[in-house]
Order: structure tokens, then C-alpha cells, then sequence
């Protein structure tokens, strides 16, 4: 019989009911980002006095920086006004180097760096040159607290 | 009858017999593996269906107001980089607009009942393509498999009986040309029978691996927690749409 190869090649008729375009492809993966990003720990809750969070933050815990980017994103009823330089500032620093005492504590902020960066590419497109400007250099003179 | 029975069967008849044995437990392990996989692709358009209507139709919502902003954007802003964020835009809205509203959000939900599984493993038992016997004979399952996979999806079980009906009344039975002949025949089916439970199980795989399947498992697994994503997916996006249009509101006001 000489069908051999007809019959691999007549195969795809019958399996063609499941392709996705590029672009419906592309609608999908927007899905799975933003269910992985519900996933996560909620970065920013506005009814959050934010407590101990700007102190944490200034000593250079990445995830309290995170957290504190994102009330700059939105601002907050407990004095933090919408600030995009200092949304930039801080994500900033959380992506830069996560640190952490104990495993648990280098994990979680290794976790706030990626998000950082995901946050930090919103923020930015939302800037002028100069507010980015502005931020960066807050972001080279700023020094954590002791 | 029973010296008729008990007649010793020449080697070759022998080889025949148990061929036949392992190509019926490989066209059940086929026939299995085709229900698996046309199972997997109905459950998965189902759930992208369901995904595009509930969130993917909100996607498009917010990438229209996206557009709309960068368009109000790019009149105060001539510069050609205000210009082609517009442009992009507008052509992410109009794509996103597509790829949600598209054949695809039409897929209906499905639930097969047992009859038609049943009735759709007889179908691809009896006339899969890969145990064609000639170019004409495989022409011939290649279209009615086709059919069965779609009649299946549709959840049509009159199609299907339909289509095994026709394959009855088609001359499947010349066999022939000899014990020798036979036995070829029955061995080639065997490897092609093979050969296509090896790509089932690759497509099976591909498809386990896809967004959608990833997707729905997140959303299986959310389930199970007592949560519901596609609702929860909706909500983060009808924030962004609002966000979005609170700043087109105060864009336009400036």
C-alpha cells in the first residue's frame, strides 16, 4: 500500500477544530496575567492605614516598598496623595535588590521585585521623560534608614 | 462442528488471529483516545467561549476606552510619539474587539451524555482513518471521522448513527488476495494505528499545555476554593475600564 504518507498527511483534517489565532492567543494570555495577578497577596488595600508600611518601607523592606507604590499610584484618605514620581521612586527601589533576615521574608520580596517591575513599566508609560527623571534620581540618593 | 472447531490453525492463521487481537485492543485504545481528545477541544472552546463573553467582551471595552484616551491624547499632543501610541491603540481595540466577539465566543456549552460517547467510540473504532485499507477507503473515513468530531461537538447523535449507517453500506469487507496479503494488511494497520495513538497523545499534551487549558485549570482550581475567576477576572477589568475612563473624563475636561 502506497498511503502511508497520504495518511499523515490527511490527519490534520480531522484535528482541526481547536486552533486559536495569534490574536485570540494574545486575549488569552491577558486573562492568565490578570488571574495571576489577582492570585497574589493584594498589593494595595486603600482602607489601609498603611501602619507600619512607610517606616518598613524606608528601611528597605522590597514588599513594603511595593505596597507603598501602589498608594502613590492611587493615593490614600489616610494622607498619602497620588504622587506617580513617588510611585515610580518606589517601585523602583523594591525591584532593585530584594533582601530579606530569614527564607521566608527573601521570598516574599523576591516576589514584590517581580511585581515591582511589572508596576514600574505601567507607571512609567503614565510619565513624562522628566517626572522619570525626577524619580530616577530620588531613587540613586535615597539611603534606607537604619 | 466441533472438528471444525478444533482444527489445528496453520501458523500464518495463527499469526492472523493474534494480529487481529492486538489491532482490536488498538482500535479500543483509539477509539478511546479520540473521545480523550475531542472531550479536551470541546471542553476548552466551551470555556474559551464562556471566558470571551465574560471577560474578553470587557477587554474590549477597556482597550476601546484606551484607544479613546490616547486619541484625545495625541490632539493636544502632535508629537509623532503621542501619534503612533493613538495608532496602536486603536488597532490593539480593534483586534481585541475581534478576537472577543469573534466565532469562537459563539462556542456553546458541553455536556455529552453517555449515549453519544458511546455512540462516537463505535464510530471512531469502526472507521478511523489511520485503518483505511486504500487511498479511496481512507478518503472516505478521513470525511466521516470529520463529521463524527463535528457531529460529536454539536452533540448530534442522529449525525452520528447517520454516519455509521453509511459506513456499513459501504464496501468495507474486500478482503482477499490471500493469507499473506491479509496479514500485511493487519500489521500496516497495526503500526498507522500506532503511529496516530503517538500523535494523540503529543496533540493531547499540546492541547494540556495551551493558555486556554492553563486558564481553565486556574479557573478549576479557584472553583474548588469556592471562588469564581471568570467573575473575579470581569471585576479587575470593569476597575481598569473605570479607572481608565476617569481619566479620559478629566483628559477631556483639561
Amino acid at each position: 500500500m502506497d498511503d502511508e504518507s497520504k495518511l499523515q498527511l490527511t490527519r490534520s483534517d480531522v484535528d482541526s477544530s481547536l486552533s486559536i489565532p495569534k490574536g485570540r492567543s494574545g486575549l488569552i494570555a491577558r486573562g492568565r496575567k490578570d488571574a495571576v495577578m489577582l492570585a497574589r497577596p493584594s498589593p494595595f488595600d486603600p482602607t489601609d492605614p498603611l501602619s507600619e508600611t512607610p517606616l518598613l518601607a524606608s528601611k528597605g523592606d522590597a514588599y513594603a516598598q511595593y505596597r507603598l507604590g501602589w498608594a502613590y499610584v492611587y493615593g490614600t484618605s489616610q494622607g498619602v496623595a497620588q504622587d506617580n514620581v513617588q510611585a515610580h521612586l518606589w517601585f523602583n527601589l523594591a525591584a532593585s535588590c530584594p533582601t530579606g533576615d530569614s527564607e521566608v521574608e527573601l521570598k516574599r520580596n523576591m516576589s514584590a521585585q517581580k511585581y515591582a517591575r511589572e508596576a514600574l513599566d505601567e507607571i512609567a508609560r503614565k510619565m513624562t521623560p522628566q517626572q522619570i527623571a525626577e524619580a530616577q534620581r530620588l531613587a540613586r540618593d535615597w539611603k534606607p534608614k537604619q | 462442528m466441533s472438528g471444525h472447531l478444533t482444527r489445528r490453525l496453520k501458523p500464518e492463521e495463527e499469526e492472523i488471529l493474534r494480529k487481529s487481537e492486538e489491532l482490536a485492543a488498538i482500535r479500543t485504545t483509539l477509539a478511546e483516545l479520540e473521545l480523550e481528545l475531542v472531550d479536551l477541544r470541546s471542553q476548552l472552546a466551551t470555556f474559551e467561549g464562556r471566558y470571551l463573553r465574560q471577560v474578553g467582551s470587557l477587554y474590549a471595552e477597556l482597550d476601546e476606552w484606551k484607544a479613546r484616551l490616547s486619541e484625545l491624547r495625541a490632539k493636544t499632543d502632535p508629537s509623532p510619539a503621542a501619534q503612533a501610541r493613538a495608532e496602536e491603540a486603536r488597532e490593539q481595540a480593534r483586534q481585541t474587539y475581534e478576537d472577543a466577539h469573534g466565532m469562537a465566543s459563539q462556542a456553546p456549552d458541553f455536556k455529552p451524555s453517555p449515549e453519544l460517547r458511546g455512540l462516537f467510540r463505535e464510530v471512531a473504532k469502526r472507521i478511523h482513518p489511520d485503518l483505511a485499507k486504500d487511498s479511496a477507503d481512507l478518503e472516505r473515513r478521513t470525511r466521516l471521522m470529520a463529521e463524527a468530531n463535528r457531529a460529536y461537538e454539536a452533540g448530534d447523535d442522529e449525525a452520528l448513527r447517520r454516519i455509521l449507517d453509511e459506513y456499513q453500506d459501504g464496501a468495507d469487507a474486500v478482503e482477499g488476495e490471500g493469507i499473506g496479503a491479509e496479514l500485511i494488511r493487519i500489521i500496516r494497520q497495526i503500526s498507522m494505528a500506532k503511529t496516530r495513538v503517538a500523535a494523540i497523545e503529543q496533540e493531547l499534551a499540546t492541547l494540556r499545555q495551551s493558555e486556554i487549558a492553563k486558564l481553565k485549570k486556574q479557573a478549576e482550581e479557584r472553583e474548588q476554593a469556592g471562588g469564581d475567576l471568570l467573575v473575579e477576572l470581569a471585576a479587575t477589568v470593569r476597575e481598569q475600564i473605570a479607572r481608565t475612563k476617569k481619566e479620559y473624563d478629566s483628559c477631556a475636561k483639561d
